[in-house]
């Protein structure tokens, strides 16, 4: 190399340092690009590859639905391939923080494993300590420091208020999905994390285990895999044993608690029964008794009676006596008054007499009274008178006394009568009174009897009394005795209808389900991971496009450059200087150019492309510490590229200039020849256009390459700015075309296997009878592997009991779009799934049948479907062909009023206890959108690039454009075009160019987003090209966006043009 | 006061460090309808005179009076009005645009100027008239510079300006070229400056300017003027 050379090589630099920089410029562009975007891939594994080694995550980890032991940990620890197990409790729970806030949060413990980052605060301390993630604190404005509740309703917990002492990173969630769990909608919406020593439970939740040598290898390599797979078929081994031990020991434990309560219920019913007997016999005792003394008391009754009656008979008997002797008396009487009255008669008489006597001497008495009278008082009566009257005197006292006399007499006899009388009234008296003495003892010996009677008869009554009394209190005794045997033998009822039940129960506890499952089983891992390999995909075809883009527009350059110095080359030639010395300058100013631009681009894109794609990521992701690794490896690929292609460029041009005589050389290569374009012969069109327009389409047609280069360019950067939209759009549509398009439903209950059929049916006419409910069908679900040859994938099978139920929740149509029905003979499978197996209609599959053999079945249609794989067909099918079926799924499609209320609809299954599942189709479209919003920050990052692209491209023509006419232009300029004129004069060709470019480019766009959705798409996923117009209308704005930033730019770069300079003479 | 009154004019080139004087306070006149012819050495200033004059540069100081507009002050637009209207520009490589036919080089100019001739006329005027549609590929070294007049005088300019027009021509066809400005000098009144370093043809001017380092160092009115025809050199 003659020094003269190698100066004149830099001083080019430095002359053209423009150009220099336009080529340095696209080889950083397209190697950048094209290192960057490749080594993003890889330096995303590598973080996370690092994180899991430094938070020490698990390679695998094993749950079961009933827990696990120590024994496990002891079992598992024996593995060849396990180097550590931990026993790890998790629990989720309700915390309530307001009155319409109640989050679940998954309550982990703290371990060696899957450490936590500490982002704030510090780890717990003790037990009744916490730390959350830091959106829990974000949502909830607590605070570290302040104290949160769980609602513990099983006392899983031996503190349920905990303080928050810090904020964490768990390495277990890397998306901000949490996972569902059992609690409230289903949905857990924080992870926080406690000491072990807090959780009160006996069996461990999980268990992680580390294998040994793992950390040799990267978490997402196919050696890390294969390793993973192995423990896993070796760890599997043990499933069935600890499930086994886990199930009996569960069963073992309740039967013992049942046989317990069994024996109590035994002991207890012995001791009540005694009881009640005892009570019952002193009850039957005591009514002997008081038979017994009824019976007394009737005797003595009886004896009274008879006493009385003896009595009675008595008594009559004297009162009949008495009445004989009255009778007797009272004869007697009549006999004696009789005699009597005959005595009175006499005497009657005889006082006649007596009367009549007395009479005579009262009157003889008189008589003598009153001549005594008249003779003591003679006066003047005569003595004869007086005489007489004495004479009369002593006779009338004579006659006195003869009456005196009879009258005595007369008395006497009298006398004698009354006496008669007396002495018979007497007698009769006398017998009188015996008669009534006798009377009247009787009677009070009647009334004596009477007394003791009625005392005895009181007493006899009082004590029948006091027995009724006591009856009664028996009886009363007795009924609540039969009320309390009764109770008692209810609840001996119900207490062996609860052991039985118990024993039921018992019968029933399921089996315990154990997953055994690695990271890949980790949704965040695996999304992750896919991630990864979607943008490795995209990795592989954009970057390409942008670097051959990149480097047809330095080719254009270095082209321009040769074809420039011409006159120079041609005397170097005729100095004597070789090819090859000659071409070197130009070698070397590409080499540099594309090296320098290189390198500068691998550093930043090294840097920036992972960088930008990971921040982006990181809205997903929560992985801290993001790796950016300068792998030459990933750039040296594209700078090679780059070399080769713009190198090569050189050097051909250098050899086809070189070809020519150095006299040719040095003559100003011929411009252009004017040439008439087809246009012209057409004068009825040509006429019409002003001059700057025919001007404008000559030159478009003269310079071909740059026509074509332009076109190419602005065609390159629209179909790649569409197909980034082009890919959002086709992403984005996938959820709405599954979930809108294909399925019709909204929620996938699966019931639990211990309901029987019947009691499925119930459930399902429940939430038929919901207000919110349209439709609820019983579906079987169950995913198993369909072969053909070789291939086999894995396919979940949609089975109903009718076919139109089918119809009903799943959009059933062929790949033209048109409705197609089951039929009982064949198997209707989704297309994705058709082209991994490589089966059209019509070919045969093989499942496996409920044996475990295998079975071969047709292919009856291939239908839409976007989202995983599935198999149709009807019952009677799967009947014949695999097995009976039983129903484990309820698929409802709520109404109106139940999609405005979902929530409520979720909360009221999830709280029934025989769901055991319930999957919410809002709630997976948002999960699979946000995994393909991932996808579209990398569209964005694309769609950015491509601009960029597309303005370095034009800026580059344009500046090309501009170098190659700019005697032209500087002819025009001294013409007196105004700046404007100039402007259009040049600016004209590059519009049409650009709107031929974007035209041609959309198109381009719709094949180059096929292309990358066919070479990126995922195992489960099928994209169907879909750009929404808009997109178009912004691929194209975009494109003219540039197109008027580079044309601002040419703008000025034509008024600064120095016509002097330019037109000062001919090199 | 002259039609074109250069009055002291300077300008100076900066290169990196160095400072070049490519005009040194020059001063001189033109007449309307002289027909000037510059002489000098190469790097004597004459093309800067006639750049500052054609409005494609600037003097760094002095001023330049045209028809009784001082040019010096004139800024962007109105400065590249005064090419547009007023300026006629032909060079050594003629600069014809390649992709236009002959009379579409002149309609170029045409277009844009108020009072432009009509271009067939013009190619006529020049001697082209049955060349009109052939582009200027196809056409000889004399015939594009005549293209190139044609063009620069369809504008219907206050001045024309020919720098070096003959200089890529052989010595048969300069000659006719130099007739055809002489006598649009002649025939249309116009002024025309020719920059040339070969003195010989000096004697067809009205008016010849010498420069020497940067100055109009003889300025010298011709009275014996001689048809381009009877030039020999």
């Amino acid at each position: 190399m003659k020094k003269a050379l190698l100066k004149d090589s830099v001083k080019e630099i430095r002359k053209t340092y423009k150009r220099f920089l336009s080529i340095l410029l696209m080889s950083l562009l397209g190697v950048g690009f094209f290192a960057g975007i490749r080594a993003t891939s890889p330096d995303m594994r590598k973080t996370i590859d690092n994180y899991y080694n430094e938070q020490n995550f698990y390679d695998i980890q094993m749950i079961s639905t009933l827990g696990l032991t120590d024994e496990d940990v002891d079992l598992i620890k024996n593995n060849e391939y396990v180097s550590e197990v931990y026993g790890s409790f998790s629990k989720e729970a309700l915390v309530e923080i307001s009155n319409n806030s109640e989050p679940v949060v998954k309550v982990h413990s703290l371990l060696d494993i899957n450490k936590v980052i500490l982002k704030e605060g510090r780890l717990p301390e003790k037990d009744n300590e916490c730390v959350v993630e830091q959106g829990f604190l974000a949502q909830t404005a607590k605070k570290i420091g302040d104290t949160i509740t769980l609602e513990d309703s099983d006392d899983s917990f031996n503190n349920d208020t905990l303080t928050i002492v810090g904020t964490v990173e768990s390495p277990l969630y890397i998306t901000r999905d949490r996972g569902s769990g059992t609690l409230g909608t289903g949905k857990i919406d924080y992870y926080i994390y406690t000491n072990s020593e807090n959780f009160n439970l006996d069996v461990y939740t999980e268990l992680y285990i580390k294998i040994k040598n793992e950390n040799s290898y990267a978490t997402t390599s196919d050696e890390y895999s294969e390793l993973v797979d192995n423990a896993l078929n070796s760890i599997k081994v043990y499933e069935e044993q600890i499930n086994t031990r886990r199930y009996d020991e569960l069963i073992k434990e309740a039967n013992d608690k049942v046989d317990e309560a069994q024996q109590e219920l035994d002991k207890n019913k012995q001791e009540n029964e005694q009881k009640l007997n005892d009570a019952q016999k002193e009850i039957d005792d005591y009514r002997l008794q008081i038979e017994d003394s009824k019976v007394s008391i009737n005797s003595q009754k009886n004896n009274l009676d008879t006493m009385f009656a003896d009595y009675d008979k008595q008594i009559q008997d004297g009162k009949v006596q008495l009445e004989n002797a009255q009778k007797t008396l009272d004869e007697q009487r009549v006999t004696a008054q009789e005699q009597i009255n005959n005595a009175l008669n006499t005497k009657t008489t005889l006082e006649e007499n007596l009367s009549k006597v007395e009479m005579g001497i009262t009157i003889a008495t008189d008589k003598n009274n009153q001549i005594f009278n008249i003779l003591e008082n003679p006066g003047n009566l005569s003595e004869e008178e007086i005489n007489y009257l004495k004479g009369l005197k002593v006779e009338l006292e004579a006659e006195i006394e003869s009456l005196n006399q009879n009258k005595g007499e007369l008395e006497e006899s009298i006398y004698l009568i009354d006496n008669t009388v007396n002495q018979i009234n007497q007698e009769l008296e006398d017998a009188q009174t015996t008669i009534d003495d006798q009377k009247i003892a009787l009677t009070q010996r009647e009334n004596e009897i009477n007394s003791y009677k009625e005392e005895a008869y009181g007493l006899i009554d009082d004590y029948l009394v006091q027995i009724d009394n006591s009856e009664r209190e028996l009886n009363e005794n007795q009924i609540e005795l039969d009320k309390n045997r009764e109770e008692f033998n209810n609840q001996i009822k119900e207490a062996e209808d609860e052991i039985i039940d118990a024993r039921e129960e018992v019968e029933n506890i399921e089996h315990p389900k154990l997953y055994t499952l690695s990271r890949e089983d980790n949704t965040g891992f695996n999304g992750f991971k896919q991630d990864t390999q979607s943008i490795e995909n995209i990795g592989r075809v954009f970057p390409i496009l942008f670097f051959v883009i990149a480097t047809l527009i330095s080719l254009n350059s270095m082209t321009r450059m040769v074809e420039e110095q011409r006159q120079q080359i041609g005397t170097l030639k005729a100095l004597g200087y070789t090819k090859l010395q000659i071409s070197f300058k130009y070698i070397l100013y590409a080499a540099l150019a594309t090296v320098i631009g290189g390198i500068l681009g691998m550093s930043i894109g090294f840097y920036l492309i992972p960088k930008i794609i990971w921040m982006m990521y990181q809205m997903m992701y929560t992985i801290p510490n993001f790796v950016l690794e300068f792998n030459f490896e990933f750039g040296a690929l594209g700078l090679w590229f780059a070399i080769i292609c713009i190198v090569g460029a050189t050097i051909y041009t250098c050899y086809k200039e070189l070809r020519e005589k150095p006299a040719i050389l040095m003559r100003p290569k011929a411009p252009k020849l004017g040439k008439r374009v087809l246009l012209e012969k057409i004068p009825f069109i040509w006429n019409r256009f002003n001059f700057t327009t025919k001007v404008t389409i000559r030159n478009m047609f003269r310079y071909k390459k740059r026509f074509l280069m332009t076109i190419i360019g602005i065609l390159g950067c629209t179909a790649l700015i569409l197909a980034g939209f082009g890919l959002k759009d086709s992403i984005t549509s996938v959820i709405g075309n599954q979930y809108g398009e294909v399925f019709r439903y909204n929620y996938m209950i699966g019931v639990k296997s211990s309901l029987s059929d019947d009691e499925i049916t119930e459930f399902n006419n429940e939430i038929l009878k919901r207000d919110d409910v349209d439709l609820s069908v019983k579906t079987y679900l169950s995913t198993t592997t369909i072969t053909s040859g070789e291939l086999s994938e894995d396919v979940q099978i949609m089975i109903t009991d009718k076919k139109e139920d089918l119809y009903s929740i799943v959009n059933l149509t062929d790949l033209d779009g048109n409705k197609v029905e089951l039929n009982d003979n064949t198997i209707y499978i989704t297309d994705k799934l058709a082209q991994l197996l490589d089966v059209n209609e019509g070919d045969t599959v093989t499942l496996e049948n409920s044996d475990g053999e295998p079975v071969e079945i047709k292919v009856g249609k291939i239908v839409r479907n976007y989202v995983y794989h599935y198999a149709y067909m009807s019952k009677e099918l799967y009947n014949n062909l695999i097995g009976e079926y039983s129903t484990n799924m309820l698929i409802v499609k709520n109404n109106e009023y139940g999609l405005n209320n979902l929530d409520d609809f979720s909360r009221d299954i999830m709280s029934d206890n025989r769901v055991s599942s319930l999957t919410d189709i809002e709630t997976m479209k948002s999960m699979i959108s946000d995994m393909m919003e991932s996808l579209n920050y990398v569209v964005w990052v694309l769609i950015v690039s491509s601009g960029l692209l597309a303005f370095v491209v034009l800026y580059n023509l344009a500046n090309v454009n501009i170098s190659e006419r700019i005697r032209e232009l500087a002819t025009i300029k001294v013409l007196g075009f105004y700046d404007n004129e100039v402007y259009n004069y040049i600016s004209k060709e590059t519009t049409i160019l650009t709107f031929m470019g974007i035209v041609i480019g959309l198109f381009g766009g719709v094949a180059l987003t096929s292309f990358i959705l066919k070479t990126c798409e995922i195992n489960v996923l099928r994209f169907v090209t879909l750009i929404h117009p808009i997109s178009y209308v912004y691929a194209a704005l975009i494109t003219i966006l540039f197109t008027l930033i580079v044309n601002f730019v040419t703008y000025f770069a034509l008024k600064k043009i120095n016509m002097i300079e330019s037109l000062k003479s001919v090199e | 006061m002259s039609y074109i009154e250069f009055q002291s004019v300077v300008k100076k080139y900066k290169m990196g460090e160095i400072e070049i004087t490519a005009l040194d306070k020059t001063s001189f006149g033109i007449e309307k309808g002289e027909l000037v012819v510059i002489v000098g050495a190469s790097g004597a200033g004459k093309t800067t005179a006639l750049n500052i004059l054609g409005g494609m540069d600037d003097a760094t100081s002095g001023s330049v009076i045209v028809d009784g507009k001082d040019i010096t002050k004139l800024k962007g637009r109105d400065l590249i009005r005064y090419r547009r209207e007023d300026i006629g520009f032909v060079f050594q490589f003629y600069n014809l645009v390649q992709n236009l036919t002959a009379v579409e080089n002149v309609e170029l100019a045409t277009q844009i100027c108020k009072h432009a001739l009509d271009p067939k006329v013009v190619m006529r005027k020049v001697g082209l008239g049955k060349r009109l549609n052939n582009f200027p590929s196809q056409l000889s070294g004399g015939e594009q510079q005549r293209v190139a007049i044609a063009r620069a005088i369809a504008k219907n300019p206050k001045l024309l300006l020919c720098d070096e027009p003959t200089g890529a021509l052989d010595y048969n066809t300069g000659k006719q070229i130099l007739k055809l400005l002489q006598d649009m000098s002649r025939k249309e009144n116009m002024t025309v400056i020719i920059i040339t370093h070969n003195q010989a043809i000096a004697p067809m001017a009205d008016k010849i300017i010498h420069f020497k380092n940067g100055v109009a160092v003889d300025i010298r009115k011709n009275d014996n003027v001689i048809p381009v025809e009877n030039i020999e050199w």
